[in-house]
């Protein structure tokens, strides 16, 4: 972490006032709606990724929301208020994964990895065809475990150590769950780009 | 394939890692409903830490009344020696007067009898024969009676029946002596017969009517039980005046109960008589114990980052190695139940934690170093040989241990049951604990370096924290100052030991001390 990185830090929670968390902890209904009108659509996004549906994105925004009033006596101004923000978010979306029944995910041809075809596009071209909303979907469609492992080490950076802890699966699962994540996501992505250049041809 | 996998990665990364996408309104309305139901669970949370202090505050007002009300008792307590120099001056009182009164009745019965000198000489000879027997039994009798008490016998209308009994006996013995040929039998029939007839006459209109119970059912008093009565009653009139100070202590209130005026037992039932509280000899002391405890030391966890699933973790990877408290309490004894505790303890626990991999982060001070959670608070860590990591390295930690040293002054309320050599108690209270030292202590390993560090520098502990205790205990005399303690103790802390990280610790533990008490 350089110097600028935790200017940027300090800036940031140096603008969310403390008046305003202070209110938030006092229970002022305005204060907390703010707040939520503040952070919400970047914690819906991220809560997208980590659910199948919006409507299950939706539970884990609001139990996620919840937990961040609940706990703002706890913040201590210390570091990134989004990234602590995010965190309650990310660790609610786990919960949830916990709570319901796992199921092995049964994905074929996954270890087909070498059939699949070679992407020539750039990652621009890809976004430009496909678009967030669609690459948003394929990450959806992951079985449950993939996606989380996929999530995790993605984005939140842990190690596959620190997600086999969290999710309660074994280090070497991790990792193979998040191999054939980024298989089928690229299968996935294959797929939809196919069906781009159709429409894109026909039309 | 890498370059593509890779390219995936950074693909989602970059697309959806800023991405942001609003929520339906009904979302914001779900959240203010759950907050308005968690509002109400949160009061009575609120309420919950208040009932516990007022517990406290209840717990230390009682210890307090208690204190305050056996000073009190003490105080009261106090008059008892005036009270036995003034039995000491009516005693001498009673005396003179009883020595007076003899004289008196002696030189009434004299007169009486040089009056019918000439016409009955041998009467004369058998009333002095009689007055010298009455004298020496009245003699006898006021040696065995307190002073009072032989007062208001001989001053109270209705003693005089016993006197006048005593009297008939003797006219009538005397009078027996010369009739020998009456059996034994008909002796008492006329003993009997006499003291009815002189008992009818005798006894006070005053006292029968302020006093039913003394008439029998047939309208003549119960002799027999008199004695009783009086003997009991008389008891309580000292009790009168122990209570009523100097007012029954003056020669005046003497007069008044013989005479009739002032009648004693009424008297007791006015003044609601409290027998003077029977103090213990046994004045305030001090004593001194020195013990040993071996604990048994566990966490209770409370979650401080409710993001972090971490948090639960700690409860089961934490391991106690080895707690002890050792120290010496000062008892003060207030009456033979009641006491107060305090002193000095050294209480010192050891856990182990479990092994894991440390990542390089920035400490506090803008550092880099690896990182070690534990429940006390956050410790960083340097090796020598990998001074300069980048943040995200790792490192592993074998069998990390944290010890922490807390010097603590108790005070606490203990109440005792005496049995022969054995003492069983009971004591709660609160300790002040004073952090004395916290240190983390680990062995880092990377490939083949390795290295045991160690740091007494734990972010977020505090210095000071509070902690009940209750338990009981159980003394057992040696000699005559000494004895063997053995206290079960449960120590609980009231605030948690640190105000960071990822959760609030609060440190319990049952203690087994033993140890040997002096009484100073």
């Amino acid at each position: 972490m350089d110097n600028t990185t935790i200017n940027i830090n300090r800036t940031e929670f140096l603008g969310q006032t403390k008046e305003s968390i202070q209110a938030c902890i006092d229970g002022d209904r305005y204060s907390q709606s703010k707040l939520y009108e503040q952070f919400a659509p970047k914690m819906f996004a991220v809560c997208m990724r980590y659910s199948k549906s919006r409507e299950e994105a939706e539970d884990i925004l609001q139990d996620g929301f919840v937990q961040v009033f609940k706990s703002l006596h706890t913040f201590r101004f210390a570091g990134s208020f989004e990234g602590w923000i995010r965190r309650i978010m990310v660790f609610v979306a786990i919960a949830n994964y916990r709570t319901k029944p796992k199921m092995h995910a049964v994905v074929n041809n996954v270890e087909n990895f070498s059939g699949l075809e070679v992407i020539d596009n750039t990652n621009e071209d890809v976004i430009s065809m496909l678009g967030k909303k669609e690459l948003l979907n394929i990450v959806q469609a992951l079985p449950p475990t993939y996606r989380m492992v996929f999530n995790l080490y993605v984005f939140e950076g842990l190690k596959h150590r620190e997600i086999a802890k969290e999710l309660g699966i074994t280090e070497g699962t991790s990792k193979s769950n998040f191999f054939d994540a980024k298989v089928i996501l690229r299968k996935a992505i294959i797929n939809s780009m196919k069906i781009a250049k159709q429409s894109s041809s026909n039309g | 394939m890498d370059k593509n996998v890779h390219d995936i990665e950074d693909l989602f990364r970059k697309t959806l890692e800023q991405n942001e996408e609003n929520p339906p309104q009904r979302a914001w309305d779900r959240i203010e409903k759950k907050l308005d139901k968690d509002k109400v669970v949160s009061i009575k949370k609120k309420y919950d830490s208040l009932k516990k202090v007022a517990l406290l505050l209840l717990f230390l007002l009682a210890g307090l009344s208690i204190y305050v009300w056996k000073s009190q008792n003490r105080n009261t307590a106090k008059p008892d020696k005036d009270i036995s120099e003034i039995n000491k001056d009516v005693k001498l009182k009673n005396e003179r007067l009883k020595e007076e009164s003899e004289t008196t009745t002696l030189q009434k019965s004299i007169d009486s009898l040089a009056i019918n000198k000439t016409s009955n000489p041998g009467q004369i000879a058998k009333e002095s024969h009689r007055i010298n027997d009455r004298t020496t039994f009245k003699n006898e009798n006021a040696r065995q009676t307190k002073p009072v008490n032989s007062l208001i016998l001989k001053r109270l209308p209705n003693t005089s029946i016993n006197q006048n009994k005593l009297e008939v006996k003797k006219t009538v013995e005397s009078d027996l002596s010369e009739v020998s040929k009456f059996s034994s039998q008909k002796k008492d029939e006329l003993i009997k017969r006499k003291s009815n007839e002189i008992v009818e006459t005798t006894i006070p209109n005053r006292i029968e009517s302020r006093h039913p119970a003394f008439i029998s059912p047939g309208g003549i008093q119960n002799v027999y039980s008199l004695p009783a009565i009086a003997t009991s009653n008389l008891k309580d009139v000292r009790e009168v005046k122990s209570n009523t100070g100097d007012l029954l202590a003056t020669k005046e209130t003497f007069h008044n109960i013989a005479s009739g005026k002032i009648d004693p037992l009424i008297q007791i039932e006015k003044t609601k008589v409290r027998k003077p509280s029977v103090k213990s000899t046994k004045q305030p002391h001090f004593a001194i114990t020195g013990f040993y405890s071996p604990d048994i030391a566990f966490y209770h966890f409370e979650d401080n980052d409710p993001g972090n699933s971490n948090n639960t973790n700690f409860e089961n990877s934490e391991t106690e190695s080895y707690s002890s408290t050792l120290g010496a309490l000062v008892d003060y004894t207030i009456s033979n139940h009641w006491g107060l505790q305090s002193g000095i303890t050294l209480a010192t626990s050891n856990f182990n934690l479990e092994s894991e991999t440390l990542y390089a982060q920035q400490d506090n001070l803008g550092g880099i170093k690896y990182k070690l959670s534990t429940p006390l608070g956050d410790a960083y860590v340097l090796p020598s040989f990998s001074s300069n990591p980048s943040i995200g390295d790792s490192i592993f930690s074998k069998s990390p241990t944290h010890t922490l040293q807390y010097l603590g002054i108790p005070l606490a309320v203990r109440y005792n049951f005496n049995q022969g050599k054995f003492s069983l108690n009971a004591l709660g209270g609160i300790t002040a604990n004073f952090l004395t030292r916290g240190r983390i202590s680990t062995e880092l390993k990377s490939g083949a370096d390795n290295e045991i560090e160690t740091t007494d520098k734990i972010h977020g502990l505090k210095t000071f924290y509070l902690s009940g205790l209750a338990g009981v205990g159980l003394d057992y005399n040696i000699y005559k100052k000494f004895s063997l303690t053995f206290s079960p103790t449960f120590r609980f802390a009231l605030n948690s030991i640190n105000n960071d990280g990822s959760v609030l610790s609060y440190p319990n533990s049952f203690g087994f001390a033993f140890g040997i008490k002096m009484k100073l």
